[in-house]
């Protein structure tokens, strides 16, 4: 009896403690779920949070992937890929990833669309719901668009990449429609579409197939759409849980890459400027050589951080000084997939198109500089030319850098830093970073920086209808 | 059948994703095998051999077949369009050259092969680069320099098939001596040929300019750019134009897979004990190979997947050796 009592108390006491404490010993996680059980209004929003999350899973690795490949952030670590695309080059296989998880983002979101118009009955016309997945689909396509030298869609041929903006203007053009008849509850939405709309816009007019007097009428309807701020952005979202930003890994977690070398480090050196915010969290010892490749004197920790990830005062490959960017500073920041600032600077590069309207240029720089707290430039007389790489703190000051070019060069630049959107400027512009050599290691580049990238191997060898592709090299 | 999994979105909200489209027209592999062979044995049990052949073909094999990204989803989808061949020999011999009280000597040699094929994808050439129409179930496709020997020229380079995951022949030799029942040497060979690994530790290396062997070649492009260098110089050692298949090299090896020696000491020499042995165990104690890498037989991830097989993230298998006292009371 004795023993029986010793064997069984225990799991007794525990079984009466979960009845006490409500447990109904329910599995909550239900592994694959299949999908004729997908099929309630009460799981839709939780299959647009999916679309969400699709989308938010490769912006990140995104943007990330061209602020290396361009002059936002210098490659301070040991990745291999942060080696290569440092020093300009970018290959068939690096432009996989994005490629995939882009399309696999518009893709659900159009899968998912299908499902609320089964589910919802019509109603689905009216509801935040299908606002939000029009716009994250719209977003796909617009970072396809900006990222690819050649598009393609549904296993077709490569088209030009002008037919992503249009696909993206058709989704934010429905997503503004429904925003607009679901009323209140979608106002985010109908601002972003907006925002959207004319990101498209701006696309087709740099792609020829639209025009730039359309872009900037777009822009500025954005900004004239009811509830807009300046500070307004529709956000990629990322969270302690769920997704962490890629920039606070690399940067804050890590140092894979940083600052040092960059024209943020030049803009925030030179006025502080918060827009291109970074922290020195090393700092050479030998300052002789402006570039110093080798790094004789060492690097030392400034004080300035605490981070314990692989060495927070240089960089992860053990050689360099890591200046930390601080705009991503939380695993949980959120990258503006398009805001009310980057429609001023449409607006501002529109007015430079044909003859320049240099007032009206400098009126939508400045009005985003005073909403900074930065002072107001002087407008130029001249177009100039883009800012000569490498940067210097003097070259980039106001005084120095003020013809119109020069200006919406460091402008934009500075207002949309690190969101993915530099490539493309960089390409657009022919700019002098893309046929400049150098860079903080070794000095070295390829002949020609990747300025847009190739058409992914795997939809090379997979697409037969990319069989003797052009675009497929 | 269409599935969902459940994952977190935004601020950490429920989310439900497309985990696979499913296929509901899939149905069963359907195989078909011949196998025979015969054992012997012969001269008193000194000699037996057991030979095997084997003939599979499998209609209708499930191919995990990835649809161009462009289509939407990164999943593979599983289809019955496949016809796979599986065919080889295996074959045993042992051999009792010596059975006397002072010197008892076993020699044990095998043999196997194996040969799979790709013999039919439907409408498909390939289904993912692993899976190529014509070669072995798990290969290594990627583009080959097809000028690789052309000084001064730029690299000429073609998609084609670098090696095999999976070795074709595997080749064993041992042989145990137990000399008056008490002192034992065993000693197995092996070898394995007909397969390749790639050595992304060295492809990764050379991209940071850290790999000694590509000193040479990276200091003479940085002087005179591709003029006195080789299209196989370049896409194997020069950042920026390193190839991946570039560091695809044969994986043959022959290894001393064991060799241990081991006594048993009379029976009365420790009182209290019934028997004692010592032994001395060594594992892999020797090899020889062209590849470059760690070790021929070390991979990132295993082989179980059918995917290609190669270096990156691993450790080399380590030479262990072994000092055992066994003691009976």
């Amino acid at each position: 009896m004795r023993n029986w009592t010793r064997r069984a108390g225990l799991p007794a006491v525990a079984a009466f403690a979960v009845v006490l404490s409500g447990c109904d010993l329910e599995v909550l996680n239900p592994g694959a779920i299949q999908d004729a059980d997908v099929v309630t209004p009460e799981l839709m929003p939780v299959l647009v949070a999916g679309a969400s999350a699709e989308y938010n899973d490769v912006q990140d690795n995104y943007a990330f992937d061209i602020a290396r490949l361009s002059d936002e952030l210098a490659g301070t670590g040991s990745y291999g890929s942060t080696q290569d695309f440092r020093t300009g080059f970018y290959t068939d296989q690096d432009a996989e990833g994005d490629w995939e998880q882009m399309h696999e983002a518009a893709w659900a979101a159009g899968q998912a669309w299908t499902r609320l118009q089964e589910v919802l009955g019509g109603s689905e016309s009216s509801s935040v719901l299908g606002a939000r997945l029009f716009v994250y689909q719209g977003h796909a396509y617009m970072r396809l668009g900006e990222a690819y030298c050649k598009v393609a869609f549904d296993i077709g041929p490569s088209e030009p990449r002008a037919n992503a903006f249009a696909r993206a203007k058709a989704s934010f053009d429905q997503a503004y429609t429904i925003a607009s008849a679901a009323g209140s509850g979608a106002d985010q939405w109908r601002l972003a579409a907006k925002l959207g709309q004319a990101q498209a816009e701006f696309g087709m007019a740099v792609e020829g197939t639209g025009s730039w007097a359309t872009a900037s009428a777009a822009a500025a309807a954005a900004i004239a759409e009811p509830g807009m701020t300046i500070d307004f952005s529709d956000d990629a979202i990322y969270a302690q849980g769920a997704n962490t930003n890629l920039f606070w890994i690399e940067t804050w977690n890590r140092a894979e890459v940083g600052v040092y070398r960059t024209l943020a480090q030049a803009m925030y050196e030179n006025e502080t400027d918060p827009r291109t915010k970074f922290t020195k969290c090393g700092e050479w010892n030998d300052l002789a050589s402006a570039y110093p490749d080798n790094i004789p004197g060492g690097v030392t920790k400034t004080g300035n951080c605490d981070g314990d990830g692989s060495g927070a005062h240089q960089g992860a490959d053990g050689d360099h000084a890591h200046y930390r960017q601080d705009i991503y500073d939380d695993r949980g920041s959120d990258i503006p997939r398009a805001s009310a600032i980057e429609m001023y600077m449409i607006m501002a590069e529109a007015a430079l198109q044909g003859t320049p309207d240099y007032a009206t240029f400098i009126g939508h720089i400045n009005t985003v500089r005073a909403h900074h707290g930065l002072a107001a430039l002087a407008a130029p007389t001249a177009m100039g030319n883009f800012l000569q790489w490498p940067y210097t703190a003097d070259d980039v000051t106001d005084a120095n850098a003020s013809t119109a070019n020069a200006i919406l060069d460091r402008e934009r630049y500075a207002n949309l830093w690190m969101q993915g959107k530099r490539l493309y400027d960089l390409e657009r512009w022919n700019h002098p970073f893309l046929t400049s050599d150098g860079w903080i290691t070794g000095s070295t580049s390829v002949a020609d920086r990747v300025s847009c990238f190739p058409m992914p191997r795997n939809e090379c060898q997979l697409n037969p209808n990319m069989a003797g592709d052009p675009a497929c090299g | 059948m269409k599935i969902y999994e459940a994952t977190q979105a935004d601020e950490v909200v429920p989310a439900l994703i497309i985990g696979n489209l499913g296929n509901a027209d899939l149905g069963p592999e359907v195989s078909t095998e011949l196998e025979m062979g015969f054992e012997a044995s012969m001269l008193d049990g000194r000699m037996s051999i057991d030979f095997t052949k084997y003939d599979q073909t499998t209609r209708d094999a499930l191919i995990g077949v990835q649809e161009a990204p462009s289509f939407g989803t990164e999943e593979a989808t599983l289809r019955n369009l496949g016809e796979t061949t599986n065919k080889g020999y295996e074959a045993i011999l042992n051999v009792s050259p010596v059975r006397s009280d002072f010197l008892d000597w076993n020699v044990n040699f095998s043999y196997s092969s194996n040969e799979s094929e790709i013999t039919d994808l439907g409408p498909l050439q390939n289904a993912g680069g692993n899976l190529q129409l014509g070669f072995p179930i798990g290969v290594e496709y990627d583009p080959v320099v097809m000028n690789p020997t052309a000084v001064g020229q730029a690299e000429d380079t073609e998609l084609a098939v670098l090696g095999v995951v999976f070795p074709q022949e595997i080749i064993a030799l041992g042989t145990r001596m137990t000399f008056s029942q008490a002192l034992t040497l065993d000693v197995l060979f092996e070898s394995q040929v007909g397969h390749s690994r790639t050595i992304g530790i060295g492809w990764a290396t050379a991209r940071r300019e850290t790999w000694p062997h590509c000193f040479g070649i990276q200091n003479e492009f940085n002087a005179n750019g591709r003029t006195n260098l080789t299209p196989n110089q370049v896409v194997t050692c020069v950042p920026g134009k390193i190839d991946w298949g570039a560091w695809t090299q044969d994986a043959d090896f022959i290894k001393l897979r064991s060799a241990s020696l081991s006594y048993r000491l009379p029976d009365d020499l420790i009182p209290g004990t019934r028997s004692v042995s010592l032994s001395l165990q060594g594992k892999n104690l020797w090899q020889t190979t062209d590849y470059q890498g760690l070790d021929p037989e070390a991979t990132d991830r295993g082989l179980d997947r059918g995917e290609y097989a190669f270096e990156y993230y691993n450790m080399a298998p380590p030479r262990i050796l072994i000092l055992n006292m066994q003691v009976n009371f």
